[in-house]
């Protein structure tokens, strides 16, 4: 009980310095544990005599009319917002992201011509902010240039009052564009349709309704910046109505979602990209893909190459692991012998807190395209139980109880002496218990270390 | 006593929890309140990780705005709201560091073009540096006991209140933070002691 001792006069030291004792008082109250307890109480006297600087009182200030004003901004914030989205929903997603890359795709639309026409007034403010987009100009003949804005899955947008908006890629018709919901009521806005850079032939119509206007003013760019790709049927559009004869075959593939659409998906596979059209019937087992995930699609393969869906399935994976590394909002966890990258944002849970570093983790989390995962969950597991066993007695002063472990078959040490081979001596002073300790009870015994025999426990769990 | 302990935390929890829900509701008020009461408190966790008041300043406004920005999402379950503040400011602190390593520049306070330090603010500088490297290498609990404990002075009741947990498990936690603290810092501080003591 060494270790018993020295952590009593731990805490009476700390408790004595704490009152007003000088740390030499409280070592030449006990010699025995001087040695040992000089360090720590050095650490703690160290702790306790430095203290950190007062903020400054215009920093306090400043911190708190930015917050007020952010609580002010939101209340009067959201209803402005609903109202600029509902009644300029095209123009002002439109001005808010300009125009759209994903992925690698480009968009493009000239200077002074937004999409939507007519007046060009802001009425929707959105920033950006994660990633840094790229702005680039690329000169027209006119004299005039086109303005790009490239940015990725990764960017993030929020409105004035500092909510996110979620968006997505979006492809129809050859065109880009992008899709927002509104952070307040959910409800779903289009841009115009801008049209890709360097764009191949029109691709086959998506059926069914577009909100896409029908006319756009989109300039042509006198040369692509930088190559997309693009959806794969190439008929030309005449061509492309859906053969009503030929015999369809049911059949599945795999690839990552680089376009969500309203009816239809973008599917990246080996072999080159694959227009998925989506109907009201089109199965989602594992929720709504997004740009960036793996799905493996189920299907009627039509003429032109492209598939109606019967079952989009998101590739949700299972695993535990240790966290290795954490890096922001990034996580390295170390599972069956391969590291893996798992990223988490806002939407990601964390029933048991937050993992650190070495803890072991249950991790449920969509594949995305790169190999990484998007965690929708992450779970601390807690460590198995270091051994379990029956009370067979119990010494309330000191702190002790002695368990019998079956399969044991060293001796006990201290108080539990007496109780003979396989029995362990277990010093709670220091545990969380869960329950009541009594002789006759069977426990879940943590270890914490072990010190000349008594197992000393951070946690004990009584059945 | 124990029951009327238990009924003074009861009743704690719930006006915490009526402030969360007013909280919710965007009510300047109930911000205004969050703010008073925990601002000085996350000032210092955030210090204690980071060793730099102004950015420490910066930071500590980002976690009441990012809490603004997530308060909806919040759910109040009886643990106190100051956890959760603990926990906004330990990720604040994370992204922090990860620009300032990644930017590579060097802080005013490093090359002196600030204001000069004198002997003592200098000691103080580099204690302050070596303790919140220390920090750093702590578990968040680990981290919120040391803070609670030694730099804000709380009783062992107070800390065990304010992490909702049970006074053995922070001492359990005290015990293993100062471990590790010694072993992290040992070196640094024993020459710190050999030049005496140190007072802010």
């Amino acid at each position: 009980m060494k270790e018993n001792a020295f952590r009593q006069a731990l805490d009476e030291c700390l408790e004595r310095i704490r009152g007003g004792d000088s740390l030499e008082e409280c070592l030449a109250a006990h010699p025995e544990q001087a040695p040992q307890l000089g360090p720590f109480l050095r650490s703690a006297s160290i702790l306790w005599n430095i203290r950190p600087p007062q903020p400054a009182a215009t920093s306090i200030t400043e911190a708190r009319n930015r917050l007020l004003a952010r609580v002010a901004e939101g209340s009067r914030g959201k209803e402005a917002v609903m109202r600029g989205v509902f009644r300029y929903g095209h123009t002002a997603l439109a001005v808010a992201a300009l125009f759209v890359t994903s992925l690698g795709l480009v968009a493009a639309a000239g200077t002074g011509m937004l999409p939507g026409g007519g007046s060009n007034t802001v009425t929707f403010n959105a920033r950006v902010v994660s990633t840094s987009p790229s702005l680039f100009f690329v000169q027209r003949e006119d004299d005039q240039s086109y303005v790009y804005l490239r940015f990725n899955d990764g960017t993030r947008f929020e409105d004035a009052a500092g909510t996110a908006i979620a968006w997505s890629a979006i492809a129809r018709n050859g065109r880009v564009g992008v899709e927002a919901t509104s952070p307040t009521s959910g409800r779903i806005f289009d841009t115009q349709m801008v049209r890709l850079v360097g764009a191949a032939p029109t691709p086959a119509p998506t059926p069914g309704p577009t909100t896409a206007p029908a006319a756009e003013p989109t300039p042509e760019p006198t040369k692509p910046p930088e190559a997309e790709p693009t959806v794969k049927p190439t008929q030309a559009p005449e061509a492309t109505a859906k053969p009503t004869e030929a015999p369809k075959t049911l059949s599945d593939f795999f690839g990552t979602v680089v376009a969500v659409g309203e009816s239809h998906l973008v599917v990246a596979t080996d072999t080159g990209n694959v227009l998925v059209h989506t109907s009201a019937e089109t199965q989602y087992p594992n929720g709504f893909p997004f740009v960036g995930v793996k799905v493996g699609v189920l299907g009627y393969k039509n003429a032109d190459g492209s598939y109606d869906a019967v079952k989009v399935i998101v590739k949700v994976m299972e695993f535990s692991g240790v966290v290795k590394a954490i890096n922001g909002s990034d996580l390295t966890v170390f599972s069956s012998g391969v590291n893996q990258t798992v990223h988490t944002d806002g939407h990601t849970n964390f029933p048991t807190g937050h993992p650190v570093v070495n803890d072991e983790v249950f991790v449920r989390a969509w594949k995305l395209g790169d190999g990484t995962f998007l965690a929708t969950d992450v779970k601390v597991t807690p460590p198995a139980a270091t051994f379990s066993g029956v009370i067979v007695g119990h010494f309330p002063g000191e702190f002790t109880i002695c368990v019998e472990v079956a399969g044991y078959t060293g001796s006990p040490v201290g108080p539990c002496t007496e109780f003979g081979a396989g029995v362990k001596t277990v010093c709670y002073e220091f545990a969380e218990v869960i329950g009541e300790l009594a002789v006759g009870k069977t426990v879940d015994v943590y270890k914490d270390h072990v010190t000349e025999g008594t197992y000393f426990a951070y946690k004990i769990v009584v059945h | 006593m124990v029951a009327r302990q238990a009924l003074a935390i009861s009743g704690e929890q719930d006006e915490e929890a009526q402030l969360v829900a007013r909280a919710q509701e965007s009510e300047r008020a109930a911000w205004d309140e969050i703010f008073q009461r925990h601002y000085q408190r996350v000032y210092v966790f955030v210090f204690c990780r980071i060793g730099d008041a102004m950015a420490a300043e910066d930071v500590t406004a980002d976690v009441f705005v990012e809490a603004w920005k997530g308060i909806r999402r919040y759910s109040y379950r009886g643990v106190p709201l100051i956890s959760w503040l603990y926990r906004i400011a330990h990720n604040l602190i994370a992204d922090f560091l990860r620009r300032r390593n990644r930017a590579k520049t060097q802080r005013l306070e490093d090359d002196g073009a600030r204001v000069p330090h004198t002997g003592d603010e200098a000691e103080r500088v580099a204690l302050w540096q070596s303790v919140s490297a220390a920090f750093r290498r702590l578990t968040l609990e680990q981290q919120q006991v040391l803070v609670s404990r030694f730099i804000e002075g709380l009783t062992l009741a107070e800390t065990a209140a304010l992490m909702g947990k049970r006074e053995n498990a922070i001492k359990a936690l005290e015990f293993r933070a100062l471990k590790a603290v010694r072993r992290i810092m040992g070196a640094d501080w024993a020459m710190t002691q050999s030049a005496g003591s140190v007072r802010a």
